[in-house]
């Protein structure tokens, strides 16, 4: 077996302090409605997985961050782009991004679904215009500090423009797109539950604003450590070591 | 052929122009040398005939079908390996390089699997050579190609460039500072000076390294106000390596 380098340890002995720490606070708490055990919500949440309603939640829930990440990455990562590459269209996009960043998401949702209805597509169009401000922002900065030499290197060799953008283009945006990619999920499936909770009849954000109407902390802290512990493994599975791989050319510097 | 009209270039920062008045062509077959002092424009010059800047008053006509370039900086993309920077300028409907030989030609046989920031300045600079011949170019255009290189090295593949040339019938055009240099290999000698840079001179070269033609040359130079930084034409002719690459050992 390996050995656990420190600070692997440390973050392990720091998760075990969080754990303890809740554990302590429960076992001085007056009422276990208020504050239950680490224990009880573990117990909790296996058995809502038994029962099938915790898996249901966390597809309906994934479903929708996943489409919603993809659009704002693409669609920000677009404009963003051009925005970055244009000042004419940075011009046009400014005003709507500086708009987009300082409305709170929270009309951003209540519009959407006074306007389309409460329906799937509202929610995951709020979720979108919610996010997309930042990652344009992100790339724009991207696009922006994009090596000119490289580029006038490919039209002198008249590159096609797949060829541009595959090789010349998204290996230097990559960097700006992983930054955005990781901030913006883990502010995607906050904005996620706040939309099932205000409006949809499925997802963890349902079944939050459920346990909240019958006091259940316990459904709460399980539902809500659960699926905030799925975000970080596919942030630590999947993000990272695609952002490793995307620059592990300037290991060979 | 490539037809070249500048009637006058100036930059957005500077209203005096900095080229005025420049007009030749290039035919197959050509080596046509650029020569003229540090500042002079003509990296500006060559731009402009790549269509990388087009805010000039004048006209560009490029009959050739592919142009190969070598830039002063190698301008490879680090991400990509050696044998990936030379493939990637090749597309399916140009004919497919033997990049291995092609490595060979430029002395790096072994660099292939390298990447960029593994390479010395003068390596990278013989990949850009590489890179540009990869394509099969009827023009090649090279802004100081073999700056940075040492003497021996560099002679060799200027050899290689001129027998390429000949071999292949396509027309060559390149910048350089080195005059006698120059002389031994181009066929056909532009040159520019001046405040702003208009052509002073073109000056065909029948026998290679002539002597006589260097000495009148320099000369010109000296009139024409190369030296006005205090530099003689000689210390004017000589090469400055950019940064970012390893230092050749």
């Amino acid at each position: 077996m390996g050995r656990i380098d420190s600070a692997t340890r440390d973050r392990l002995l720091s998760l075990l302090g969080f754990v303890a720490i809740w554990w302590v606070g429960a076992r001085l708490t007056v009422s276990p409605a208020l504050l239950p055990g680490p224990q009880q919500v573990a117990v909790f949440a296996w058995r809502e997985c038994l029962s099938g309603a915790l898996p249901a939640a966390f597809a309906a829930t994934l479903a929708r961050v996943a489409i919603a990440f993809v659009l704002a990455m693409f669609g920000g990562g677009v404009v963003g782009y051009l925005a970055g590459r244009s000042r004419r269209v940075n011009a046009w996009v400014d005003p709507w991004v500086v708009i987009g960043l300082n409305l709170p998401v929270l009309v951003v949702i209540v519009l959407a679904y006074i306007w389309i209805g409460l329906n799937d597509a509202a929610a995951i169009l709020a979720v979108v215009l919610a996010k997309a401000p930042t990652v344009i922002v992100t790339v724009r900065e991207g696009a922006r500090a994009l090596d000119t030499g490289l580029a006038e290197m490919a039209q002198a060799f008249h590159l096609p423009m797949s060829r541009r953008l595959r090789f010349v283009v998204l290996p230097q945006l990559l960097p700006y797109l992983a930054a955005a990619g990781r901030s913006g999920l883990s502010i995607t499936w906050k904005i996620v539950l706040l939309v099932e909770l205000l409006g949809r009849p499925s997802g963890v954000g349902y079944a939050l604003n459920l346990f909240f109407q019958n006091f259940n902390v316990t459904g709460i802290l399980a539902y809500g450590l659960a699926f905030a512990s799925l975000m970080l493994l596919v942030e630590g599975a999947v993000l990272q070591p695609l952002e490793r791989r995307a620059t592990a050319w300037r290991s060979h510097a | 052929m490539l037809d070249v009209r500048i009637d006058r270039k100036e930059f957005a920062s500077d209203p005096e122009a900095v080229l005025r008045g420049i007009a030749f062509s290039v035919r197959r077959g050509e080596i046509v040398g650029l020569l003229g002092p540090s500042g002079a424009g003509k990296t500006t010059l060559l731009r402009i005939l790549l269509g990388l800047d087009v805010s000039f008053s004048g006209a560009v006509k490029c009959d050739f079908r592919r142009v190969g370039v070598v830039f002063q900086e190698p301008r490879l993309l680090p991400w990509l390996t050696v044998e990936d920077n030379i493939r990637l300028v090749v597309t399916s409907a140009m004919p497919q390089p033997d990049i291995g030989f092609l490595l060979e030609t430029v002395q790096l046989g072994h660099a292939g699997a390298l990447r960029p920031q593994q390479l010395s300045l003068g390596m990278a600079r013989r990949v850009a050579l590489a890179r540009a011949l990869a394509i099969s170019p009827d023009l090649l255009v090279m802004d100081e190609p073999f700056a940075s290189l040492d003497a021996r090295l560099g002679s060799a593949l200027a050899e290689g460039v001129v027998t390429w040339a000949r071999t292949t019938g396509a027309a060559v055009v390149l910048t350089t500072h080195d005059l006698s240099q120059a002389l031994e290999r181009v066929t056909r000698l532009l040159i520019l000076a001046g405040e702003p840079t208009t052509l002073c001179a073109d000056v065909p070269v029948s026998v290679p390294g002539d002597a006589a033609l260097c000495a009148k040359l320099l000369e010109g130079f000296a009139f024409l106000g190369a030296d006005s930084n205090g530099k003689s034409p000689e210390q004017e002719l000589l090469s400055v390596p950019p940064s970012g690459y390893h230092q050749d050992k």
